[in-house]
């Protein structure tokens, strides 16, 4: 599934049943690439996968995210990933109030990569009514369990 | 050995790689009914992999909630390098950069204009895992300003149960070819909880100016509450450092703690000095040089034996300190005795 150089500007959800621009529902390799998402405004994510998926790989890369203020750019609760890989996008401007990022498995074979991404002028102001607890990333990446079989990078 | 058993085994697993991203001008806050006890960080990953974090920029970050900026402290192994912090101020109790177990090697990473409300300091190692095993090369500390009693590095109470019996973790310390200077307030390296230092040392390392030891318990190189083993300070400059009140080498509630200085060069003048100061363990100094000390009142050494009572009845712990091939020029002094 490829979600590739489409521009979103000035979009508001008001919908508070809405978490998400986009919702993948299912899918095998997901690649976000050379998207732009300027002036995003709501209490949503701009990519979230529903919790229990299985994935393969899941890719963002060289995606523009400037003057949105949002809960996050990318979520995701799944049973597993194998590879994840974050490049080269350019964050400015913009409030996130959940996670920039926040990748939460039970399961994880590598490797995951964030390489050449740029954050500027990018505030991270958590909304304690969005989710109790102590402690919050705003690159957040967690599993439980990993393979050892993985390639050594 | 046992530190190492499982580093094989460590390379087998997944890797997380996080390299040349820029973070600049970002502002940490919090809203909402709970805010208080809401910890953020920057990064946190709570997974049991190998972490590699290079070539990153974090500049101009405000954080006003108390979490670290990093928390890596469930991986089996860091290597963080050639990355750059500048001009962050932060308030986490816990320290601002807390290391996972196992591995964590830093090399060429410069830390300028940390601020903290809250101390704890730059490296703060909490165990999870089990043993550590820290290198630190080639790294910049310059200008850190912690309020309360920071430290570059330093452990939390690091005791856990073994056989029935409450037991330290092993730490296996290198630092080497490291530059401190402009620090306010804490310890270079405090150890403390019982931790059993395994080759621990510190190499070639120049610790350079306006360095503010505010209380008794910060210096240099402090050790307290049940640290075991050798801590090795070898080929150490320091120049003009501002001791207030705290010692270049602090050892507390230690006796089965050494600390050795060799060849180290120290060039400063303050009224208020200490050598060492401690009540237990042992301080061994060889071929060092001492330069410039203007002494009013204290001591060069001051050991304070200190009471303690055991089966045997009550009994003092004495500490030992042992000098040789030290040189002392323009030494001036107005106590008693050295």
């Amino acid at each position: 599934m490829h979600i590739e150089a489409n521009t979103f500007f000035s979009v508001k959800l008001k919908s508070s049943a809405t978490s998400s621009l986009l919702l993948i529902d299912n899918f095998v390799d997901a690649k976000i690439l050379g998207n732009s998402f300027v002036f995003l405004n709501g209490n949503f994510a701009i990519l979230s996968l529903p919790q229990g998926l299985k994935s393969q790989s899941l890719e963002a890369s060289s995606n523009n995210i400037a003057y949105v203020n949002i809960k996050g750019f990318l979520l995701y609760i799944g049973e597993s990933v194998e590879t994840f890989s974050l490049t080269r996008n350019t964050f400015s401007i913009s409030t996130f109030n959940l996670a920039c990022v926040s990748i939460d498995v039970d399961e994880a074979s590598g490797p995951w990569t964030l390489d050449r991404n740029r954050f500027e002028k990018v505030d991270f102001v958590f909304d304690s009514t969005n989710k109790q607890g102590e402690s919050h990333g705003f690159i957040s990446l967690y599993s439980s369990d990993i393979s050892r079989s993985s390639e050594i990078i | 050995m046992a530190l190492f058993r499982s580093i094989a085994q460590i390379f087998q697993e997944a890797v997380r790689l996080f390299s040349n991203n820029e973070f600049e001008s970002m502002r940490f806050d919090s809203v909402g009914k709970s805010i208080a006890h809401v910890q953020m960080s920057l990064l946190s990953i709570q997974s049991p992999h190998m972490i590699k974090v290079s070539n990153i920029a974090v500049e101009y970050v405000d954080m006003s909630n108390p979490g670290p900026l990093i928390d890596i402290s469930s991986s089996t192994l860091l290597s963080l390098r050639d990355s750059s912090f500048r001009n962050i101020n932060t308030n986490s109790s816990a320290g601002m950069i807390i290391l996972a177990s196992a591995l964590n090697k830093i090399e060429n990473v410069t830390f300028i204009f940390i601020d903290s409300e809250s101390g704890s300091g730059i490296f703060s190692l909490t165990p999870v895992l089990g043993d550590y095993n820290i290198q630190i090369f080639n790294s910049l500390f310059q200008s850190l300003g912690f309020k309360k009693p920071g430290n570059v590095i330093a452990t939390q109470t690091l005791e856990r149960q073994q056989e029935g019996k409450l037991s330290g973790y092993s730490v296996q310390l290198e630092m080497q070819s490291c530059n401190i200077t402009r620090f306010v307030s804490g310890n270079a390296i405090l150890l403390s909880g019982g931790i059993n230092c395994v080759d621990c040392k510190v190499l070639d390392t120049y610790i350079d100016g306006k360095i503010y030891f505010g209380s008794a318990n910060e210096g240099v190189v402090t050790l307290s509450n049940g640290v075991s083993g050798v801590m090795d300070l070898s080929k150490i400059t320091i120049v003009r450092p501002q001791f207030v009140r705290g010692p270049l080498i602090n050892i507390v509630d230690c006796p089965a703690a050494t600390v050795i200085l060799s060849n180290v060069a120290y060039n400063g003048e303050k009224k208020e000095f200490y050598l060492g100061l401690l009540d237990s363990g042992k301080l061994e100094m060889r071929y060092s040089n001492f330069t410039n000390i203007s002494i009013e009142k204290n001591p060069l050494i001051n050991i304070i034996p200190i009471p303690i009572t055991d089966g045997d009845g009550e009994r003092q712990l004495q500490a030992n300190v042992r000098m040789e091939s030290c040189r002392f020029y323009n030494l001036s002094y107005s106590g008693t005795s050295l």
